[in-house]
C-alpha cells in the first residue's frame, strides 16, 4: 500500500477542522492526515492535535499558497507516494477523495482536480466565484492550451512527481489556478473529474469583489511569466 | 538678496542630509550598501547648492528651457529608481521569510519527533 498524505491547510476553523478529520478518517482510514495551521488565532491548531493529527502550526499567518507548500515539502521530505489537499473549510467531502486518487492512479496523471462544474453537481458557489473561474479558463486554455473548467478548486490529488515541483517552486499566495499553469509548463498531465461539494456552512469565506478583481489581475501576471510548455 | 537666501537654505540643506547619512551610518542604522546611494544623492545635492549654473547648463544640454524643471525631472528618475530597487529587495525578503519560516515548522516537527523517540528510549532502558 502506497504512503497516502492528506494535507489540511487551514486558517481559523475551529468549527470545521474536527468535522473535516472526522470525514477524512471515516472515507480515507489507511492515509495520513497533516494539518497546516497558518497562523490561526483560534482554536484550530489544539483541536486538531487533540484528535491525533500530525499539525504544524506556521508561525504568522502566511496565506494558503505557503501552507500548503509546507504540506508538500512534508510530504517530499516524508517521501509521500500520493497526497491529497482537503481544505479545513468542511466544502471538500472526503467521500469523494478515493475517486480522485484512483483517477490519480489510473491517470496517467500528475494532479487530479475536483471539479464542480463539469457536470451539473448541485454545486453553484457566488457569482463571482464563477466570473472568476470562467476568466481562468480562458487563460489556461490561451496560455497553456488546456481547457481545465475549475481552477479555483483546491480539492486535488497530487502525484509525487508533482509534490516534488511544487514542494521546491512557491507559487504565490492564490496557488490554484497558478498550479495549473505551472505543472503543465514542467510537463505534468493534468485531469479533472466532477465532484460534489458542500456549501461553505459556518465560518466566512474571503471572497469580496474588489479583492477578487485584485486576485485576478495578480494571478494573470503570475501565470503569464511562466514558460510554455514544451510539447510532449 | 532672495537669491542668496536661497542658496545658503539650499546648502544648509544639503550639508544636513549629508551629515544626517553618515550619522546614521555611524549608529548602524543604515547598512553600508544603501548609505553609499544616499551618501551620493546628498553629496551631488551639495554640489548643485554651491556651483547651481551647473543646474541651468544641464537643462540647456538637454533642451529644458527652465532650470528647476531639468532639477525635478532628475529627482524624480532617481526616486522611482530607488523606489524600484526597495521593492525588488522587499520582494527577496518576502519570500526567504517564508522559505524561513517553513523550515522553522518543518525543523521544530524534526525535533519533537527525536525527542519522543528519546523518551521511550531512555524510558525502555529504565
Amino acid at each position: 500500500m502506497e504512503k497516502i498524505l492528506i494535507i489540511v491547510p487551514a486558517f481559523q476553523e475551529e468549527a470545521n477542522i474536527a468535522a473535516v478529520i472526522e470525514d477524512i478518517r471515516e472515507h480515507l482510514p489507511a492515509a495520513d492526515i497533516l494539518v497546516v495551521n497558518d497562523g490561526s488565532t483560534d482554536r484550530t491548531a489544539p483541536l486538531a492535535e487533540g484528535l491525533g493529527v500530525k499539525t504544524l502550526s506556521l508561525p504568522y499567518n502566511m496565506g494558503i499558497g505557503a501552507a500548503v507548500q509546507t504540506g508538500f515539502r512534508y510530504a517530499f521530505q516524508k517521501d509521500y507516494a500520493e497526497c491529497l489537499q482537503i481544505d479545513g473549510d468542511y466544502q471538500h467531502p472526503a467521500r469523494e477523495a478515493p475517486r480522485l486518487l484512483q483517477a490519480l492512479r489510473e491517470g496517467p496523471a500528475d494532479m487530479v482536480i475536483g471539479s464542480r462544474f463539469i457536470q451539473p453537481t448541485g454545486y453553484r458557489g457566488s457569482w463571482l466565484r464563477r466570473m472568476g473561474n470562467r476568466f481562468f479558463q480562458w487563460v489556461n486554455i490561451l496560455v497553456m492550451g488546456q481547457n481545465i473548467i475549475d481552477n479555483t478548486s483546491g480539492f486535488r490529488a497530487y502525484s509525487r512527481r508533482a509534490v516534488a515541483i511544487l514542494a521546491q517552486t512557491y507559487l504565490g499566495e492564490y496557488p490554484e489556478p497558478e498550479s495549473i499553469s505551472y505543472l503543465k509548463s514542467q510537463g505534468c498531465l493534468i485531469r479533472e473529474i466532477p465532484v460534489q461539494m458542500r456549501s461553505r456552512s459556518r465560518g466566512t469565506s474571503s471572497i469580496t469583489p474588489l479583492r477578487s478583481i485584485y486576485y485576478m489581475v495578480r494571478v494573470l501576471v503570475s501565470i503569464l511569466s511562466f514558460k510554455k510548455p514544451s510539447r510532449r | 538678496m532672495n537669491f542668496l537666501i536661497l542658496k545658503v537654505s539650499t546648502f544648509f540643506l544639503s550639508a544636513f542630509l549629508l551629515i544626517w547619512v553618515i550619522s546614521l551610518v555611524r549608529r548602524r542604522l543604515l547598512i553600508e550598501e544603501y548609505s553609499f546611494l544616499w551618501i551620493c544623492i546628498a553629496a551631488i545635492f551639495l554640489t548643485l547648492s554651491i556651483f547651481h549654473p551647473i543646474i541651468d547648463q544641464v537643462a540647456y544640454w538637454l533642451g529644458i528651457e527652465y532650470g528647476p524643471s531639468a532639477l525635478f525631472l532628475f529627482l524624480n528618475v532617481v526616486t522611482l529608481i530607488i523606489l524600484i530597487h526597495v521593492s525588488i529587495q522587499l520582494s527577496d525578503y518576502k519570500s526567504k521569510k517564508r522559505i524561513l519560516a517553513q523550515e522553522i515548522v518543518l525543523l521544530r516537527d524534526q525535533v519533537q519527533e527525536l525527542s519522543k523517540q528519546l523518551i521511550r528510549h531512555e524510558s525502555s532502558n529504565l
